[in-house]
């Protein structure tokens, strides 16, 4: 008797749950094409966007890119969404994201900023319902050659070549070693691996030694606090051994503003970080104070930068680039969508790419296929030093 | 007291793990050219920063609630304490122990309310323990967004509104403890006296906390309900007690390490800390039932130590194989495996105490 | 009257997350669409299920929630790794991706359980522990020795240099190949619902081997070993084999729910993918109405159907609610997070006033 009550509980459950969800159904169907059928003659765009980034907690760049170009089409015309913060072991959450907003009819691009794991997964669940979804990815985490396969268009900044630049530009800054923090799980990122690669062979024909260090995974054991400790605690060993004229480097976010601050404190040499903006790891690290009307003025930021850097005595010897990386794919990415939607052919060429990125950025920006890629793009812009 | 029975009293993982430190600090010494005294002095700074999270495991352990896995929760209090002082620009001692004494209230009030609701999930304390702590840092990360803050240190730069993930100390209280009455040893090597002192001081509270006669109650009805109650404790509000205390210290906790780290980190930074925080009590010598204020000093010097020492180690013993590209994911792997391999061995060792 | 007040008391957990998934889906109706709803709530059940299931055995012997089940996901990997690495495509490919981690999780399993009768009472941290060791080991395994020592030569799934796996893997050959079998769809307010029919039969056949095995001798032991260690033991079971048992059984369903799992999102992240099996399957097992000593395999079904539908609707109702993307995300954890909490303080809640 007990177990058939419970059963019925169980069955009234299923259908409440069932019944509530057709009975709301009809709001939501009605409300979504009154939407759009009144969207074409008020000049806004006859389509929306879809837009996925991180929360400010992962990186401040790419959401508010999207805060950029949700305020310029306005929020009816980008639908926005976040993928959870520790992406790489919630895919199923991600995926749910995407898929629900690609159920909009309207969505006729998505934009995926940047690129986290399940990325592939999403686009191919969304292209058995909706086969002329474009996807336009920025900095994919997944392999280039799979994911270039899969989407229509993916740019991230040239990290192959910064492999390169980065080196040169430390030793400009007189660096006569150059320290690469990583872990395990960054360096089976075959970007990732292959930049420090070439790295150490930069420094080789540079006449500078490289050092390989380890650091702890921010998502292991010790956690994030745990990884950043070991920076601050590192860098001054580092700088003992090799002298100041050490320039650091590390592959994860989440240790840039340690290293930044550890850096300027050790009157040691920073070229860039792993995400190049002056956003990023500098205002947290450097205690930079923004005023309410500067907020989002770039050139404002750099001036604030550039005397902080000053204050701790480290002129010169600081670096990022002059714009963030972040909002500037977003923005590019947008119109590129925008584009696309609307028939233009083409948006895949290196031009397209390329001037789209040069609008964005207000700065010179160079634009390079990856490998043989007709549709995944790499970009430079020139660097500021502080 | 002979060193035999010393070691008895120590234990066998505690002489494990102190071993396996000496061992590591020998190596470092003859092998490589690791700076030994700045290493030693790292530990230091680490046990101070990370030591009173782990006392304030205590209270709850005494109190009979188990391991107090919902420590984030007193985090939280104490991070929000640090917030609103550094709104209001307080700098230097100020700040620092108006942030504790605001986070310690703060942390008492919310561990009276995470106290009612663990009285309610007795024999499940620490489960619900794990979600609550995890539930917070999540509601607090709304909270962060919609703090209104005025300094503009705090502020995003990009958006204008809401705190930052991390806010630097600097020209607030950064190492305002570390730095009291530090004795320097050379180059940035220092002992932190100030915060070792703080650390054990409020050990030293605590050990005499429970020489009172609330204290021995607390104890009492966590190891023994059933008596403490036939002897006219209290036992519901002995074990609230235990958990207030240890969230207040939770707070209290979070903003000395701050002021050590010299960030304050908001938003998924609290999110993992409980665990660390637990093991090192473990090793300590403690159990889900006994802790005692030595098990606090033991545990968290030998683990944090461990873990200051071992990857530096490892790495400087790599980087002297010339031309290792293969083996430059090792350091960290192994620090992987040494590190929890003890935790592991110490949980799992039948101890006869 | 009174019966119908005892039964809601019952199920106040169950009831509780109804509650909380209809709100959310009415909050956030102008922006969701059912049909994709209900299609993602069907795949996750296809996809999670098994998971879910596997957990139930060390709960009725009494370990609590199986937080080891993580290196049972870790040997379903290893079949994974190894299938892809031949090559191999197709059903056989992933039944035989199946075959290959059943002998790695016995080996692991048993180690597990070793480990977790030396620490009675204190499985929980002990399990925990163990996921970072054994992520260790994996690593260990994966990024140094794949490739040099561990003969994988497929360049597909390794990295540039040749030695250590890439940090995903596209699963071409084992990837959606039990969901594909039999994938009917029906009609479902405009757009085809589809049913991976095959995933839910092999499910459906878990759910009647373990309702039998439960039945027998050896279950029986199990449970009493779950209900009172040291009565057990009086009564002449060999407590440590029971849990043995309880442990090897999960770490072998473990590893089968794994690459079920990963078989249906088509994508591995190498080195990450075991991670949020735990606290997740955990936490739908308990929002179905399980408790730390009594799970069944209803309380898997229906914890998964509402934690999976909670999780997908509260982000979009959180951004609907307080106006901004990011406190949708942050919403979802915090829903997910303090609800499970509740869950548990409910549960002991309603054990204390019967």
């Amino acid at each position: 008797m007990k177990r058939v009550s419970k059963a019925w509980v169980r069955g009234i459950l299923l259908t409440g749950l069932v019944s509530f969800a057709w009975a709301c159904s009809g709001g939501g169907e009605t409300s979504d094409s009154a939407d759009s059928s009144q969207a074409a003659d008020d000049g806004k765009l006859p389509f929306k966007i879809g837009l996925m980034t991180g929360t400010v907690s992962q990186g401040e760049d790419e959401y508010r890119g999207a805060e950029a170009v949700i305020a310029q089409y306005g929020a009816d015309r980008i639908r926005h969404v976040t993928y959870p913060d520790n992406f790489m072991t919630e895919q199923e959450a991600m995926i749910s994201q995407v898929l629900n907003v690609a159920a909009d009819k309207d969505v006729k691009a998505f934009i995926l900023a940047q690129g986290v794991p399940g990325s592939m997964a999403a686009i191919k669940r969304v292209r058995e319902f909706r086969p002329d979804m474009k996807f336009l990815v920025y900095e994919p985490h997944e392999d280039p050659h799979q994911i270039a396969d899969y989407a229509d268009v993916c740019i991230m900044p040239d990290n192959l070549k910064r492999g390169e630049t980065i080196v040169d530009l430390a030793k400009e800054m007189g660096a006569k070693t150059f320290v690469h923090y990583s872990f395990p799980r960054h360096m089976s990122q075959e970007l990732i691996s292959r930049r420090a690669k070439i790295m150490e062979e930069r420094c080789a024909s540079q006449g500078m030694k490289f050092v390989f260090a380890n650091a702890p995974d921010p998502t292991g054991d010790q956690g994030l606090p745990g990884a950043q400790k070991f920076i601050l605690e590192d860098v001054p060993r580092q700088v003992k051994q090799y002298g100041q004229d050490t320039a650091f480097f590390s592959t994860n976010c989440g240790m840039q503003e340690p290293l930044i601050r550890s850096s300027a404190d050790n009157h040691a040499i920073m070229p860039e970080q792993c995400c190049p903006s002056p956003t990023h790891g500098y205002p947290g690290a450097l205690g930079i104070a923004i005023s309410e009307e500067d907020a989002g003025d770039m050139g404002a930021i750099r001036q604030a930068i550039h005397e902080k850097v000053a204050e701790a005595g480290n002129t010169g010897r600081m670096g990022s680039w002059p714009v963030s990386v972040g909002m500037v794919a977003i923005e590019a990415l947008t119109e590129l969508a925008i584009k696309a939607v609307e028939g233009e052919t083409g948006i895949a060429d290196q031009a397209s790419v390329a001037s789209e990125l040069q609008t964005a950025a207000k700065a010179e920006v160079t634009v390079l296929p990856f490998e043989d890629k007709q549709n995944y793009y790499m970009f430079l812009i020139e660097s500021v030093v502080f | 007291m002979n060193p035999l029975d010393w070691l008895k009293r120590l234990g066998v993982t505690r002489t494990i793990l102190a071993a396996f430190l000496l061992v590591l600090w020998i190596v470092s010494a003859v092998a490589t050219e690791l700076d030994l005294v700045l290493l030693f002095s790292d530990c230091l700074v680490r046990t101070g920063m990370n030591g009173i999270l782990v006392l304030a495991l205590v209270p709850a352990v005494r109190g009979g609630v188990g391991l107090n896995f919902g420590i984030p929760l007193g985090m939280v209090c104490g991070l929000l304490a640090t917030v609103i002082f550094m709104n209001f620009d307080a700098r230097g001692g100020l700040g620092l122990f108006g942030s504790i004494a605001l986070g310690a209230a703060l942390g008492a009030g919310a561990g009276w309310l995470y106290a009612r609701l663990l009285e309610a999930v007795r024999g499940q304390e620490m489960m619900v323990g794990i979600y609550v702590g995890f539930g917070s840092v999540a509601g607090a990360s709304i909270l962060w967004l919609f703090f209104p803050v005025s300094n503009p240190e705090l502020i995003w730069p990009l958006g204008g509104e809401g705190l930052r993930n991390t806010l630097v100390l600097d020209g607030y209280f950064k190492q305002w403890l570390d730095l009291k009455l530090a004795i320097p040893l050379g180059g940035t090597a220092f002992v932190p006296v100030g915060l070792l002192a703080f650390w054990l001081g409020l050990c030293g509270l605590v050990y005499l906390f429970f020489r009172t006669r609330v204290g021995m109650a607390l104890s009492a009805a966590g190891a023994n309900p059933r008596f403490a109650e036939a002897s006219g404790i209290d036992v519901r509000s002995m074990r609230s007690l235990g958990v207030i205390i240890s969230t207040a210290m939770g707070a209290v906790g979070i903003v000395v390490f701050s002021q050590s780290y010299g960030f304050v980190q908001l938003y998924k930074a609290p999110l993992l800390m409980a665990f660390p925080t637990v093991a090192a009590l473990l090793i300590g010598g403690a159990s889900v039932r006994v802790a005692k204020v030595s098990h606090v000093i033991i545990g968290t010097f030998l683990f944090q130590s461990v873990l200051t020492t071992s990857l530096p180690l490892v790495n400087a013993l790599v980087g002297q194989a010339e031309g290792a590209q293969a083996l430059t994911n090792l350091p960290e792997i192994a620090r992987l495996i040494i590190s929890n391999g003890i935790i592991l061995y110490a949980l799992t060792r039948k101890e006869s105490a | 009257m009174g019966k119908l007040r005892q039964l809601a008391l019952q199920n106040v957990v169950p009831i509780l997350f109804t509650v909380l998934c209809v709100s959310g889906i009415i909050a956030a109706r102008a922006d969701i669409s059912l049909p994709i709803l209900a299609n993602d709530i069907v795949t996750r059940l296809s996809r999670n299920l098994f998971l879910v299931l596997s957990l139930i055995i060390p709960v009725v012997a009494g370990m609590g929630l199986n937080f080891g089940i993580i290196v049972g996901a870790m040997c379903g990997q290893i079949g994974l790794i190894v299938v892809e690495n031949q090559g191999a495509s197709g059903l056989g490919a992933f039944f035989a991706a199946m075959g290959v981690s059943i002998p790695f999780s016995l080996i692991f399993g048993w180690l597990t359980g070793l480990l977790l009768n030396r620490a009675k009472g204190r499985e929980m941290i002990t399990g925990m522990i163990l996921a970072f060791f054994a992520n260790g080991i994996y690593q260990a395994v994966f990024l140094l020795m794949a490739g040099p020592v561990i003969p994988l030569h497929n360049q597909r799934i390794l990295l540039d240099g040749g030695i250590g796996l890439a940090i995903t893997i596209d699963l071409i050959g084992t990837g959606g190949q039990l969901d594909r079998l039999l994938r009917p769809s029906i009609p479902f307010m405009g757009l085809p619902l589809f049913i991976p029919v095959a995933t839910f039969i092999f499910i459906a056949l878990l759910c009647v081997a373990l309702r039998g095995y439960l039945r027998t001798k050896s279950g029986q032991e199990l449970r009493a070993v779950g209900q009172d260690m040291h009565v057990a033991e009086i009564s002449g079971i060999n407590v440590d084999r029971t849990r043995m048992r309880a442990i090897l059984i999960s770490t072998v369903l473990g590893g089968l729910g794994q690459i079920i799992w990963l078989s249906n999102i088509g994508t591995m992240n190498t080195f990450q993918s075991h991670e949020q099996v735990g606290p997740y399957a955990i936490a739908a097992l308990l929002v179905g109405g399980a408790t730390v000593a009594h799970a069944t395999i209803w309380h898997a079904i229906l914890g998964t159907l509402l934690f999976h539908t909670l999780f997908q609707v509260s982000p979009i109702a959180g951004q609907i609610l307080l106006g901004s993307a990011q406190i949708g995300e942050y919403f979802r954890e915090f829903v997910a997070y303090a609800v499970i909490g509740v869950t548990l303080a409910l549960h002991a809640w309603r054990t204390r006033r019967s």
